[in-house]
């Protein structure tokens, strides 16, 4: 039981000597400045201690230097003038006058970053070659199971004889396409094309019917016939 | 924020609660680019702040140097700023930060104290002067671990509470605690001399 206490008597004079700093400078809260208080009324080892501390603050404090932030600030100044404000308030800033920026990279990361080695420039040139000649690959149907024929040759199919050939804006909707290829009266028999082309039979004689009805949309970049329409 | 319950009188460096709700409300003017709240920042901090990067970095040439670059971020990064802790605390830990990068950085040797007291070595009546004492108490300190100095300087003038030096310093509590132990037991000769001296 003594031995208990004593315990408790030696973690309370070392909490107390540890928390002595922060119990001077006012900063400890509820128990702990409580417990502080306490043990202070009964320790004169820290009394002693504390009043070693006020006096150590004191001289501490003493040799206050006089700064003065008008010169320092004149000379950050530049540096913040030049300060490309931060993404989050970047909309809300007028341009700066004078020196237009030619890089969307901030001045202050460019000075950070410095000069872009010429390795770097080109990993990035053949990247981006790689990256778009891949993406032109990808965008192109696969025509290598398909054999090649022209529209008009004799080997072509034989719907595409007496066909016209119809290119849509790239833009237009695919239900569009179809309701407009739909009023031509006629049917797909190729297509669509990379440049977004179909190729359509129309039945003899409404040739020129399909191909006006076809001029007349705005989605339609092109209506040609493939061959003349035989006269009757 | 307590009010200081023990005597002495020494600033409180740091923010008081109607400060802290004046900084919060600078700082948020200044996320939004106003270049005039940030100047009034500015001034607000550049004592408190040069004398804390001084006692730290113990490179007076530097001190600017260090103080603009840290504001600089504050100039950047005030949209960032976490609302639950303190602007002071959020300052001082930029600067402690980018003191502790400095002193990495810097390869002359720390400035030395000793010209300052060897001039100003007690009298033949042998009994320390104001100044005299100060001197010998910088050098003592002086020769501590930036971090050491660290904790000193905010607790005895900047009056940080040893949970907010954590957080500035980015460490345990139990940390800041004994450094503060280990830093007073390198002074004790000094407080001993100044227990005779009394």
């Amino acid at each position: 039981m003594t031995g208990r206490v004593l315990d408790f008597v030696r973690s309370s004079h070392r909490r107390t000597q540890e928390l002595l700093p922060w119990f001077l400078n006012g900063t400890l809260e509820g128990e702990e400045a409580q417990q502080v208080e306490q043990h202070l009324q009964e320790c004169p080892a820290c009394q002693s201690e504390l009043e070693c501390l006020i006096v150590l603050r004191s001289d501490y404090v003493e040799s206050e230097l006089a700064p003065e932030a008008k010169g320092a600030f004149a000379r950050l100044r530049p540096r913040l003038m030049d300060e490309a404000a931060p993404t989050t308030r970047a909309p809300r800033r007028p341009p700066s006058r004078g020196k237009a920026r030619q890089t969307t990279i901030p001045g202050w990361a460019m000075a950070r970053l410095g000069p872009i080695p010429v390795w770097v420039k080109l990993a990035l040139a053949v990247q981006f070659a790689l990256i778009f000649g891949l993406g032109w690959q990808v965008l192109q149907p696969d025509r290598s199971a398909l054999p090649y024929h022209v529209l008009s040759a004799a080997g072509a199919p034989e719907h595409a004889a007496g066909s016209l050939v119809v290119v849509f804006d790239p833009g237009s909707p695919q239900r569009e396409v179809a309701r407009i290829l739909h009023g031509t009266g006629g049917r797909v028999v190729d297509g669509p094309t990379a440049s977004n082309g179909y190729v359509v039979a129309v039945p003899d004689g409404s040739l020129s019917v399909a191909l006006n009805r076809l001029r007349a949309e705005p989605a339609v970049v092109l209506a040609e016939p493939l061959r003349l329409e035989t006269p009757r | 924020m307590l009010s200081r319950r023990t005597t002495g009188a020494v600033p409180r460096a740091v923010s008081t609660d109607e400060a802290k709700s004046d900084e919060a409300v600078l700082l948020r003017r200044v996320a939004e680019g106003d270049r005039d709240a940030f100047e009034t920042l500015y001034r607000g901090y550049f004592p408190r702040l040069t004398r804390f990067l001084e006692r730290v970095m113990r490179r007076p040439h530097a001190v600017e140097e260090v103080l603009n670059d840290t504001m600089l971020v504050v100039w950047r990064k005030a949209a960032t700023f976490n609302a639950q802790s303190k602007v002071s605390t959020w300052i001082f830990s930029i600067a402690y930060r980018k003191a502790l990068k400095a002193i990495k950085r810097f390869d002359d040797p720390v400035e030395s104290d000793d010209q300052a007291f060897e001039s100003t070595l007690p009298g033949p009546e042998g009994a320390l002067m104001e100044k005299q004492r100060g001197a010998v108490l910088l050098k003592q300190i002086g020769r501590m671990s930036a971090e050491h100095r660290a904790v000193i300087e905010l607790t005895y003038y900047h009056g940080c509470a040893y949970r907010e030096i954590a957080e500035i310093m980015e460490c345990p509590v139990d940390t800041v605690k004994t450094r503060m132990f280990h830093a007073r037991r390198r002074l004790r000769q000094f407080l001993s001399d100044r227990k005779e001296d009394l």
